[in-house]
């Protein structure tokens, strides 16, 4: 195991240096910084000036110098500085620390959910259940970032706040409520007792009762609970921000700040644990029937062991091995940062790094921010395999 | 299929004419009887035949301002309503939606090339070529795709609208390349291989005519999925300001142009992601049906 991460390490390295080279030679062609555009713009622009700014920018040598400068520095710590002359290194790890918040709780609820209903979904193959999920993944999968981001901003926040500042609840949801879960009891219950030989009548009330009474409980705890402008008493602002990963100033104690995060952490992560969850209940559907259709599930059955046991010991377990890797790599590549959610909900993670640096056509800034993107891409490679290789014991590495 | 009953009995070597079913027609009859997939195909079909003939008859070409109806939600003149320059949405989401097919398609027909192309060279070949290939996939991999768009549209301004799509299928193929170079890797022992080389068929020939028809499956379904994928990717760079840009229009443009102006005029921002999440959500499921068709392991009728 050892050599293996050894020589993957090795591998590694050339290949993150041919990356910095082609990146290199990317950057370069991205055109003039702006800051150098808009002094060059200016009509009482000095010759110095510009040169001074081209120095600043590290832009003044040849392009073989210029790169043995920036790569001896990037290998050494030295990052340099911006366009607003901040040191980049410590602004970019504050950024990511922003990004792998976000990106922690979320991956973490997708891969939850995902693994739940891929399961669900595998085990119940062709139920309601089954086609409802599959929809709703590939709607997920179909839904552009922007649109879903924009969408929960809008109705998730702006159009929720007031609503949850003063919940009040009409004549028409709570007859609503209660019919649904009158219909959700007796639906339930008759597909409990699909397969049942007796199936007497007094079961169905029952699952109805029992589905009408949940429905008028929600009512209940809602009217007493919710219904007297509790929010507005405590909260003049709106509950549920929608731009930036904290209230800014925010002081307060530790559970104070949580709730702020929590808040704050709500639509994006809901933006992104829907995107995710669409690609890893599919994931896990399509292992989860590969592996019970396995020779070693059928021959976990034929011993005896009850249906639940081989469901969870046998299938489940296996079925995550390939889904742990999808994840990791995911996580490596997300961690460029989640831009179009970041951007819309005003976060300042990697994503707003990566376009205030193209704004500024800054060529460090955006060099640093693809060389972290490169490394954590190899890391998580790197990361992926040693799981694999561990969780599957057919996999040897040699 | 029997023989109808006719007053003369046909005289037939065989019992019964049962023909045998090839492969493609039984994959061509499970995805038939796909029923989403069906509806996703033909819901599909009609978006792309609508949004490629219905401009000729409208009015309201994209560029075209109605300068006495400005930021007016939908009506019956202009369907979708109009933005703030009294341009017709939906003349404008049609062509987006043009547009945005055409760069799925070009990228998809690029990544689909440039993966099987490469994962099969190094799936077949193995030793040297295979890793010369693999180390390229990995580095590929490591640069972002965005950092790439991005240099072409800040550092060369005023690039045609058919770079995206270029560009996209020069870098995106890593994924097909793997599982195409995973496959050959399989293929490549079994014995049919070994007949064919047995019988001096080239390279060539068992690669294209004996390994990729058996790996046709998967490729055809991750084609189909790569352009849903495209059409994701086109709106993420887009919204960025890196995407097709105006007079020219996409809809992933449209959204991020609607984005701003949500709350007071919605229309702006539903109809174009109505048509790329229908679209796209067409895509898939076409792609789930084709998966179905293509698994030698599915053996159930009915979807």
């Amino acid at each position: 195991m050892f050599r293996f991460i050894l020589r993957r390490i090795l591998v590694a390295i050339p290949l993150l240096f041919a990356s910095s080279i082609v990146t290199f030679l990317l950057v370069t062609n991205i055109g003039t910084p702006k800051k150098i555009e808009d002094a060059i713009a200016r009509p009482n622009h000095s010759q110095t000036q510009i040169s001074q700014l081209r120095i600043q920018f590290g832009i003044d040598k040849q392009p073989v110098a210029r790169y043995v400068d920036w790569f001896t520095g990037f290998v050494k710590g030295d990052w340099g500085q911006n366009a607003t002359k901040a040191e980049i290194r410590p602004l970019m790890w504050q950024r990511i620390q922003v990004t792998l918040r976000l990106l922690i709780a979320a991956s973490i609820m997708s891969v939850i959910l995902g693994v739940l209903v891929g399961i669900i979904g595998a085990i119940r193959q062709y139920t309601a259940f089954d086609y409802f999920m599959t929809f709703f993944a590939f709607l997920f999968f179909s839904i552009p970032a922007a649109v879903l981001a924009g969408f929960l901003k809008e109705w998730g926040a702006i159009k929720m706040n007031p609503w949850l500042r003063n919940p009040s609840m009409s004549t028409t949801i709570m007859i609503t409520i209660a019919a649904f879960g009158l219909v959700a009891g007796y639906l339930i219950m008759r597909n409990r007792l699909k397969y049942e030989r007796v199936r007497p009548r007094s079961k169905y009330i029952t699952g109805a009762v029992a589905g009408l009474g949940i429905g008028l409980g929600v009512i209940v705890v809602f009217k007493l609970g919710w219904d007297g402008n509790v929010y507005r008493v405590r909260n003049p602002k709106p509950l549920i921000p929608t731009v930036g990963q904290t209230t800014p100033g925010f002081e307060g104690d530790f559970l104070a700040r949580m709730q702020d995060y929590f808040w704050h952490m709500l639509l994006p992560s809901t933006a992104l644990i829907l995107i995710g969850f669409a690609g890893y209940s599919r994931y896990m559907r399509a292992s989860m029937l590969d592996v019970m259709s396995s020779d070693y599930v059928r021959t976990a059955r034929a011993k005896g062991i009850s249906e639940k046991r081989v469901t969870v010991l046998h299938g489940v377990r296996n079925a995550l091995i390939p889904l742990i890797t999808i994840v990791a790599l995911d996580f490596g590549a997300l961690l460029s940062g989640a831009i179009i959610t970041e951007t819309i909900f005003g976060w300042s993670g990697m994503g707003r790094f990566f376009s205030e640096s193209l704004a500024e056509k800054d060529p460090r800034s955006l060099l640093a921010f693809v060389m972290v993107t490169a490394v954590s891409v190899v890391l998580f490679n790197l990361i992926a395999d040693i799981i694999y290789a561990q969780l599957d014991p057919r996999i040897r590495i040699d | 299929m029997t023989e109808p009953t006719t007053s003369v009995p046909v005289v037939d070597e065989r019992e019964f004419s049962v023909a045998a079913r090839s492969q493609w027609k039984t994959i061509v009859r499970r995805f038939l009887r796909h029923r989403p997939a069906m509806i996703s195909l033909f819901v599909l079909t009609s978006i792309t035949l609508f949004v490629f003939i219905f401009p000729y008859f409208w009015e309201w070409p994209f560029t075209k301002r109605d300068k006495l109806s400005l930021s007016k939600s939908p009506s019956w003149a202009h369907p979708f309503g109009t933005d703030g320059l009294g341009k017709d949405v939906m003349g404008r989401v049609m062509r987006g939606t043009q547009r945005s097919l055409e760069i799925a398609i070009i990228a998809s027909f690029l990544i689909t090339t440039i993966g099987v192309f490469l994962g099969a060279i190094a799936g077949y070949f193995r030793g040297w070529i295979d890793a010369i290939i693999m180390r390229f996939t990995d580095l590929v991999l490591t640069i972002p795709l965005l950092i790439i768009v991005a240099v072409v549209s800040v550092g060369y301004p005023g690039s045609p609208w058919y770079t995206i799509p270029v560009i996209l299928g020069i870098f995106a193929w890593t994924g097909l390349a793997r599982i195409v170079r995973a496959e050959f890797m399989s293929l490549r022992e079994k014995e049919f291989v070994e007949a064919a080389r047995a019988v001096g068929a080239r390279d060539r020939r068992i690669i294209f005519r004996h390994i990729l028809p058996n790996i046709a499956g998967p490729i055809i379904v991750a084609a189909t999925l790569s352009i849903a994928g495209t059409m994701i990717t086109e709106t993420a760079l887009s919204f960025l300001g890196l995407g097709v840009l105006p007079p020219d229009v996409s809809l992933g443009q449209l959204i991020q142009e609607s984005l701003t102006a949500f709350k007071t005029r919605p229309w702006l921002f539903w109809f174009p992601s109505a048509a790329i999440v229908l679209i796209c959500l067409c895509v898939n499921f076409i792609g789930d049906g084709l998966r179905d068709a293509f698994d030698p392991k599915q053996n159930r009728i009915k979807a």
